[in-house]
């Protein structure tokens, strides 16, 4: 076994998300978050009595005139508000990413970079929790937000969005393995970036395996995408999970582990995989 | 320009002290194959410690590819090479080298301090050092301090030039690889940029610079090596590469004709080849410049001694020297043959004096 300098890994993931944070793409991330939870701020109307609901207005409809409990009233919001974070937020962390490990692999780049004091598996590593520390960020920022906002509407205190962002970045993380090995392989963002939305189209499609196999009668093809999709981390069943911590249902951590550790175990298989491309090339 | 007693120069710092002087360098039998491309055709190269050593050849001679495969960053075929001692791909010995790559691609959303910040971390500088140190490796290349703190990807390709050669000098390798590092930069600039190279070489760091200028190589290296279609044809320090075995005399014009014949009897052919080299030496029209053959200074002395007593006025004398071009373009001109010896050759007239 290689000793990895855990140093040389933090000084990696640093430059990444050093880098990332001035680029386009990453403003973009965070301008259409702060846009999403201004309309968020203008549009939502609560009248909140001790601690129940006398009125409320989302995006200008009046939403009923019943008084209910808060949390009770907010329930769906939230669970609409994990769905949306996972799987819009899945699918823009897909796209802002894909250029980051093909261009630290550029030529005039790499060349840099392999002579200084870092062993290609930390530069892979370091690229990976620095892709990861940048998705964090906009999550703990969307997340934060949400929950200042409700804050402030509602004088509400919950954990819930955080649960259904945390789904989302576990998802994120297992994605981004594919996507790096693919991105390391062919030096390209585009091809990165097809990867990581075939996994998510996977991912979903997983859930409904059967219909899946619906497809195709042919025994070999039916074969071939059981195998394939085996050990597709199942996102559906994630953004469940999410929605469901959202709305206030209680986590089945037995059910949830399993899943997260999945997921995880998908996002080593695809680092190890990229750390042996760039460790077995020439630049 | 004695380079024989560079060889025997120790370096005096790093890991490697206390144990015994390695080869900055040593390749044997090196050969990289890119497809259908044989780049490298097993070179053997030793590069001394504490060396300015110096790698020419035409474009695709294989100098970039050997030096990828000195760092590690591409891995040879066959044969085995050692840098400082060590593995390339040995972290630690990565640590005593800096690197300017060929075409160096700086993060452009990086500023020149920050860039080197990052470099001076991978490197293991203490925090409290590595902001000094980058602002004086900045202001050692020239880069106007204005733009320190600018993105890079603004920066004109001098700039980023002087940039990345700041970045190989962090740390103050012990081995300092530079590959084409005054590409872009201006004439000036190429003159400061050379003083910094040879202050570092003066400190005891191994040069290893690769350059299509040959003043350039000329006037820095000690030792050199020219590649051509992926072998090592010539190879050896410059000050017996560039021998010959003839001093260059010039005298004043004299007005008589018999002068000339005095100074031709006394062994000093007079040489008008610069004559014909159109735009060379024009300022030779009130100079008789003759070409003195052998190596005995007493001899030469006794000639001179006549030649003055005969009425002749001497303004200069100088060993004559073989040009690096003409050793570039001697060590070519057998394609593929076995490695020349110039010092043996003398038949060309293009070779300058050098005072
Ligand atoms: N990554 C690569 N893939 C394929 N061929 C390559 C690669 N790198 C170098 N070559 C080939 O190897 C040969 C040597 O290239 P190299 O870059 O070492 O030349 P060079 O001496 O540095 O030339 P220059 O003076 O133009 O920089 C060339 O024929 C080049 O096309
Ligand atoms: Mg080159």
């Amino acid at each position: 076994m290689i000793p990895l300098s855990p140093t040389t890994i933090g000084a990696v993931a640093r430059d990444v998300l050093k880098e990332a944070t001035s680029s386009k793409m990453m403003l973009a991330l965070l301008l259409t978050i702060g846009l999403f939870l201004l309309a968020l701020t203008l549009s939502l109307d609560l009248d909140v009595v001790d601690g129940a609901l006398a009125g409320s207005r989302i995006f200008g409809r009046a939403a009923g005139t019943a008084i209910v409990p808060v949390d009770v009233f907010l329930r769906p919001a939230f669970q609409a508000l994990a769905w949306v974070t996972f799987y819009v937020g899945l699918l823009f962390g897909i796209v802002a990413t894909a250029d980051i490990a093909p261009r630290l692999l550029q030529p005039g780049r790499v060349e840099h970079l392999l002579a200084l004091p870092i062993r290609r598996v930390e530069l892979v590593i370091g690229t990976y929790l620095g892709v990861c520390a940048i998705c964090a960020i906009a999550t703990v920022f969307a997340v934060g937000g949400v929950s200042l906002v409700l804050f402030a509407k509602a004088k509400m205190v919950t954990v819930a969005p955080a649960a259904g962002a945390a789904m989302a970045f576990v998802a994120f993380a297992a994605i981004y393995g594919v996507m790096m090995a693919v991105g390391v392989l062919f030096r390209s963002a585009a091809l990165s970036a097809g990867a990581g939305l075939l996994t998510y189209i996977m991912g979903v499609a997983v859930s409904e395996k059967n219909v899946m196999l619906m497809w195709t009668t042919n025994k070999p093809l039916r074969t071939v995408l059981e195998v394939v999709s085996a050990p597709i981390p199942n996102l559906r069943a994630l953004a469940d999970v999410g929605a469901g911590a959202a709305a206030g249902e209680a986590v089945a951590l037995q059910a949830v582990l399993p899943m997260v550790g999945g997921a995880a175990a998908f996002a080593a298989c695809g680092v190890l995989l990229a750390a042996a491309i760039v460790q077995s090339r020439d630049y | 320009m004695t380079a024989d007693d560079d060889d025997v120069r120790l370096c005096d710092h790093g890991p490697m002290s206390a144990g015994p002087v390695h080869d900055a360098v040593s390749a044997t039998g090196l050969t990289k194959r890119f497809g259908g491309v044989q780049a490298v055709r097993g070179i053997s190269l030793t590069v001394p410690a504490g060396a300015r050593f110096g790698l020419i050849g035409q474009n695709g001679a294989g100098k970039t590819t050997f030096i990828k495969m000195m760092l590690g960053i591409c891995r040879h075929d066959e044969g085995s090479i050692r840098v400082l001692g060590s593995d390339p791909e040995d972290v630690s010995v990565r640590r005593r080298i800096g690197y300017l790559p060929e075409r160096l691609a700086i993060p452009p959303s990086f500023s020149a301090l920050a860039f080197l910040d990052s470099v001076a971390r991978y490197k293991g500088i203490a925090a409290e050092r590595r902001r000094g140190e980058c602002r004086d490796l900045l202001q050692l290349v020239g880069l106007e301090e204005s733009a320190w703190d600018r993105k890079t990807g603004g920066y004109s390709k001098g700039m980023r030039q002087r940039t990345g050669l700041a970045a190989a000098l962090v740390g103050k390798p012990d081995l300092l690889v530079l590959d084409e590092p005054t590409d872009g930069i201006d004439p000036m600039g190429r003159r400061q940029i050379r003083d910094v190279i040879l202050d570092v070489a003066k400190g005891g760091a191994t040069l290893f610079l690769n350059s299509h200028l040959l003043q350039e190589t000329e006037k820095v290296c000690d030792h050199v090596a020219v590649l051509h279609q992926g072998q090592v044809v010539v190879a050896g320090a410059l000050s017996v590469l560039q021998r010959k075995d003839s001093f260059r005399v010039a005298f004043r014009r004299p007005d008589a004709a018999a002068l000339v014949a005095v100074a031709n009897e006394q062994g000093f052919v007079v040489d008008d080849s610069h004559e014909r080299d159109a735009g060379h030496h024009h300022h030779d029209a009130d100079r008789l410049v003759t070409r003195f053959t052998g190596t005995d200074a007493g001899a030469l002395s006794q000639a001179l001694a006549r030649a003055i007593g005969a009425g002749l006025v001497v303004v200069e004398v100088a060993p004559e020297l073989v040009e690096l071009e003409t050793i570039l373009m001697r060590s070519m001109a057998p394609a593929g043959g076995a490695p020349t010896t110039p010092t043996t050759t003398t038949t060309t007239t293009t070779d300058g004096a050098r005072p």
